[in-house]
């Protein structure tokens, strides 16, 4: 048999394993849209874990990563470190929202905006940053599913086929499942992708370098000694807190982690997350640094350019080592492309049934809400095909220089909806529209420090408006503080 | 109530020191030293890890202390 079957074999075998935990999760769903879209808020902790590991660690960290760290260094691991504070935000913002989501029976970012912030025009304007700046997100992890697949499988399977597997089997996945189907498919995926990162490592490492790390680390100081150090954007304090923002501290905001806070069974995942996640998150993305800044390195030098280093990852495992593990690359690249992809496809399709097809008709069945959520999915999904056709090399910078800054914008409403009592609507509305504005100006018109980036603009003149605003106007009413500040109160301190 | 007041008191203290420590990870690293520890560890790395360690441990103090 050729490489390319072999890769579709390993592949479909995957594939095989996602449609039966999609269909166990669908004999244990109930038609309601809270059991389709949190899972009926019963995901026990080790599920919740790795729901939202993979949520966030996807395509782009599996394949992006390695050809990241190969052209950045040991600085781009700030994004982790950022990444690091999901454990803090477990306890002070997602155990809140699972206090309020169960109280009030939250499924979207936009119903805890609009009850704290009395406005259903920021339920909008978070639903619309939500839903739009989604796509390219969803298109990436699309793009470098379907490269790693076309690269390890050496052109056998084409990037249009890879896609299209991709596509249908995320598809029916997310339509068949729902939410508990991803927590389950997440959770393999999880597993499978620390197994395959781990031992490519050490294959990689044990057959090329019989010194180990330390041979290696001689070999990359001897002619790239910067990507052992912060250096270009990353000699700076300002440079590392960019990425760390955009890529790690704001990641809560992003809308498919921000609604697994409402996933939880049981406030005893939030306690776990508080430890386990920094460990997991280093632990995960240092084994990306070992395998771009260090392995990529002294394997290739310093000569490869931005396209071939996005492809870092299937080149390398496909050049020195056996072809298992480019079966086994290629599983991993396509686990943590659809571990993200499938979530956020779920989560803008519940924003846009949830926050404005129930607006606008009230009255709608629980069938007639599920069907405009599926027919919303399918949708979606021919935009993000759309957006695939365009390719655009430079995987990474891609989606985090256009969605992470934009949904970042919402991290002080929320912060501030859940710890300070003077928010009000008008804030969060100036805020927030005032930042991704000063993002999108930075971002693609002018930066005028061009070291500071674009998201670090965004929230400096978002909380600047939201505080200045926020004084300027009334206080929130007293209903709004009673149900939101005060229910937490009672609840974590004195009934906690 | 003396026990929820210590309880408040002490989350403050642990976030002023998270605060603290997320600074050392997402702004101090590329002023720090980088010394090659074990012949392959930068030390600007290795601080990555020391802070995730760290972090994890304060995030299990808040925990006990926010999550009854």
């Amino acid at each position: 048999m050729g490489r390319g079957v072999w890769v579709l074999v390993g592949l479909g075998i995957y594939v095989v394993g996602v449609i039966w935990l999609s269909e166990v999760a669908h004999k244990r769903a109930q038609a309601t849209t809270e059991d389709y879209f949190v899972a009926g808020r019963s995901v026990p902790t080790l599920m919740m874990i790795g729901t939202i590991a993979l949520s966030i660690w996807s395509a782009l960290a599996f394949y992006g990563w390695p050809g990241a760290t190969y052209r950045a260094g040991i600085g781009y691991l700030a994004g982790a470190a950022g990444g690091c504070v999901m454990g803090i935000w477990a306890v002070l913002i997602m155990y809140k929202l699972w206090l309020l989501g169960k109280q009030y029976g939250y499924v979207t970012p936009g119903d805890f905006m609009s009850d704290r912030y009395y406005s259903p025009l920021f339920r909008w304007i978070t639903s619309l940053i939500c839903v739009i700046f989604i796509v390219p997100y969803i298109s990436a992890q699309i793009i470098g599913a379907s490269s790693g697949i076309e690269v390890a499988s050496a052109g056998s399977v084409s990037f249009w086929l890879a896609a299209g597997i991709l596509s249908i089997i995320l598809i029916w996945h997310v339509l068949w499942g729902g939410a508990r189907s991803i927590a389950f498919a997440d959770t393999l995926a999880g597993f499978a992708g620390v197994f395959i990162t781990v031992t490519m490592i050490w294959f990689v490492l044990s057959a090329n370098f019989q010194g180990g790390l330390q041979e290696v680390a001689s070999k990359v100081m001897s002619h790239s000694p910067e990507v052992l150090s912060h250096s270009g954007i990353y000699a700076s304090g300002v440079g590392v807190l960019g990425i760390s923002v955009s890529a790690g501290v704001a990641i809560i905001a992003w809308p498919h982690i921000f609604v697994r806070s409402y996933f939880a069974f049981s406030k005893q995942t939030f306690r776990v997350m508080a430890w386990v996640f920094p460990l997991l998150e280093m632990f995960m993305f240092s084994c990306f640094v070992i395998q771009g800044s260090y392995l990529g390195r002294a394997l290739y030098g310093p000569g490869l350019d931005s396209r071939t280093s996005d492809i870092l990852l299937p080149k390398m495992v496909s050049e020195y080592s056996p072809f298992l593990f480019s079966i086994l690359v290629v599983i991993g690249v396509y686990a943590y492309a659809m571990s993200t992809a499938d979530s956020q496809l779920l989560v803008s399709s519940s924003i846009l049934q949830k926050d404005i097809y129930d607006q606008l008709k009230p009255g709608a069945s629980e069938n007639e809400r599920l069907r405009f959520a599926r027919i919303w999915i399918l949708v979606m999904m021919l935009v993000v095909l759309l957006v695939v056709t365009f390719r655009p090399a430079l995987l990474v910078n891609y989606a985090y220089a256009f969605s992470s800054p934009a949904f970042a914008q919402l991290l002080p409403p929320l912060l501030g909806g859940l710890y300070w009592q003077r928010a009000t609507k008008e804030g969060a509305i100036a805020g927030t529209v005032i930042g991704l504005v000063a993002v999108l100006v930075t971002q693609f018109v002018r930066n005028p420090v061009p070291i500071v980036h674009p998201v670090l603009w965004g929230l400096l003149l978002n909380i600047c408006a939201y505080m200045l605003v926020s004084c300027a106007t009334p206080p929130p009413p007293r209903e709004v503080i009673e149900k939101i500040h005060i229910f937490l109160d009672k609840k974590i301190w004195e009934e906690g | 109530m003396s026990t929820i007041a210590s309880r408040k008191t002490r989350s403050k203290v642990l976030i002023a020191i998270i605060i603290l420590v997320v600074i050392q990870g997402n702004f101090l690293p590329p002023y720090l030293p980088n010394f090659i520890v074990f012949g392959w560890i930068p030390f600007q790395l290795l601080n990555y890890w020391l802070y995730a360690v760290e972090l994890s441990v304060l995030g299990w103090l808040l925990a006990r202390q926010i999550i009854r």
